[in-house]
Formats: C-alpha cells, structure tokens, sequence
C-alpha cells in the first residue's frame, strides 16, 4: 500500500488556498435576500419608447387612430371621384363638331342624371 | 396596430382600387332612334330611357319615336331614318364619326367618344310640320 507522503508548504499553501468557505449563517442569507425583493424594480418601458410614441398609446387608441387614417383615405378617394372634371365624368364626348346645316344657334348641354349629352342645333329653314 | 390588421387594411384598399380599375367592356351595338318633338306632353313608352334627360334638357316636352335602328359596332353603314334623314356611322363607341343627311345634304358632322348607356342627343333639325327632329344614339 502507498504511503502518504508528509505535506510540503507548496501543498500546504495550494490547500489553504481552494478550501471551500464556510457557508454563511442562514439568517444572514435571509435578510440579503429580503433585502434585494424589497428593492424597488426599474420601470420596464425603455423598449416601448424606443419603438415609437405611437406604440407607447394605449391600444384602443392605436386602432381608432388606424380605423380613422382608413376612413379619411376611403373618404379622400371618394372625394377626388366625386369632384374630378366634368370632361372625364362625362357619359359621352363630343370630340369634334361641325354643323353644315343653316341654324340660329348651337347648344350642347350635358344632363348629369343620365350622363347624357345633347348637341341642339337650332336649325334655320327657309 | 397588430400585423394582421395591417394586412386586412391592405386587403381592403387593394380591393377598392382593382374594383376602381376594372376594363370598361367596349360596346357591341349603337340604337338609333330618329325622335319628334310634339306639343303636349305624351311621349312614345320607347324611349322612357332617355326621356328624362330629354325633358331636362330641352323645352319640349313630349317626344314621339319615329323610327329605331340597331346596328352592329364597329359601325361602318348609312341608315335610312325617316324624313329623309339619313345617318352614316363609322368606328367603334370610342372614336364615332357620325353625319347627318337630309335629302343627301349633310347637316352635321361630329366625332364622339360614347360610353355604353350614355346617350348622345343630336338634333333640332325641322320638320316638315314645324317640329323639331332629333336622333338619339346610345352604344350598348
């Protein structure tokens, strides 16, 4: 059977120095840990204002914002639909128009109801 | 606003604007109708789809159809009317080059862009009791 050899002052040292610490007294590891649940928590919403500040409304807020940008562009096209030039509303153009006939007038009117056009030539015969 | 809101608003406008975009069909056939203006208010039951706008329109108030023609587009006829009143048509709704003729003297000559149901109103020309005689050309 192999001997122990006796401890020289490098082993010695090299014990002292990874021996395992004495744990510390139970009360003592309560009350830090009391002590760091007590602790106020940092708020938490840097990420959200980082995103945005419309990401930091409230979400009913968000989406009546949204339903309401939807209207206004719905609400816009119509518009622009509603008010684009006569010319391109119109049902019919006249393109070009020539009147051989002999007449007193000439009257060209536009009925919006039907998008009808009417060329009146008021015709002079003799 | 959550991502799949997003898309159904997307969705939605998309929607809107193939609906907005659609190809108009390009008509087929022109009505041509030679009416007569009279003095009282009957009007012939034919030509209920334009008589609102003819009576908006013009002073008279009832309107007598006096003949019908149907023709294929694109056009490229003479049509004998009534009255003598003959009308030749030549191209397509998009671009019609229309001419009056009495008696084989024109007495207009137009070009039009006619969308389908929209009617063109051409007239005024008298008759020979007085009256006033229009042609009415729808493309269908």
């Amino acid at each position: 059977m192999k001997q122990r050899e006796p401890d020289n002052p490098f082993r010695t040292a090299e014990r002292e120095a990874l021996r395992t610490p004495e744990p510390e007294p139970d009360h003592a590891f309560w009350q830090r840990f009391a002590a760091r649940a007590a602790a106020r928590v940092p708020a938490a919403p840097a990420r959200r204002a980082r995103a945005g500040i419309l990401l930091a409304w409230p979400p009913p807020l968000r989406q009546g914002l949204a339903a309401a940008c939807a209207f206004l562009l719905l609400a816009g096209g119509g518009l622009f639909w509603a008010l684009r030039p006569a010319a391109a509303r119109a049902g019919s153009m006249i393109e070009f128009l020539s009147i051989d006939a002999a007449h007193d007038g000439i009257f060209i009117l536009e009925d919006a109801g039907q998008q009808a056009v009417v060329v009146w030539i008021d015709e002079r015969r003799s | 606003m959550n991502m799949k809101r997003i898309q159904l608003i997307g969705v939605m406008l998309l929607a809107v604007a193939a609906t907005a975009a659609q190809p108009v069909r390009a008509a087929s056939t022109l009505s041509i109708r030679l009416v007569q203006t009279t003095p009282g208010p009957d009007s012939s039951p034919e030509l209920a789809d334009v008589l609102p706008a003819l009576r908006r329109t013009l002073a008279a108030q009832g309107f007598r159809l006096r003949t019908t023609r149907q023709i294929p587009l694109p056009a490229r006829q003479q049509v004998a009317l009534a009255d003598a009143i003959t009308v030749r048509c030549e191209g397509d709704a998009r671009n019609l080059e229309i001419r009056v003729f009495r008696d084989n003297t024109q007495l207009a000559h137009t070009r039009v862009n006619l969308k389908g149901g929209a009617p063109l109103i051409l007239g005024g020309f008298q008759a020979d009791d007085g009256s006033r005689l229009l042609v009415v050309f729808v493309a269908r």
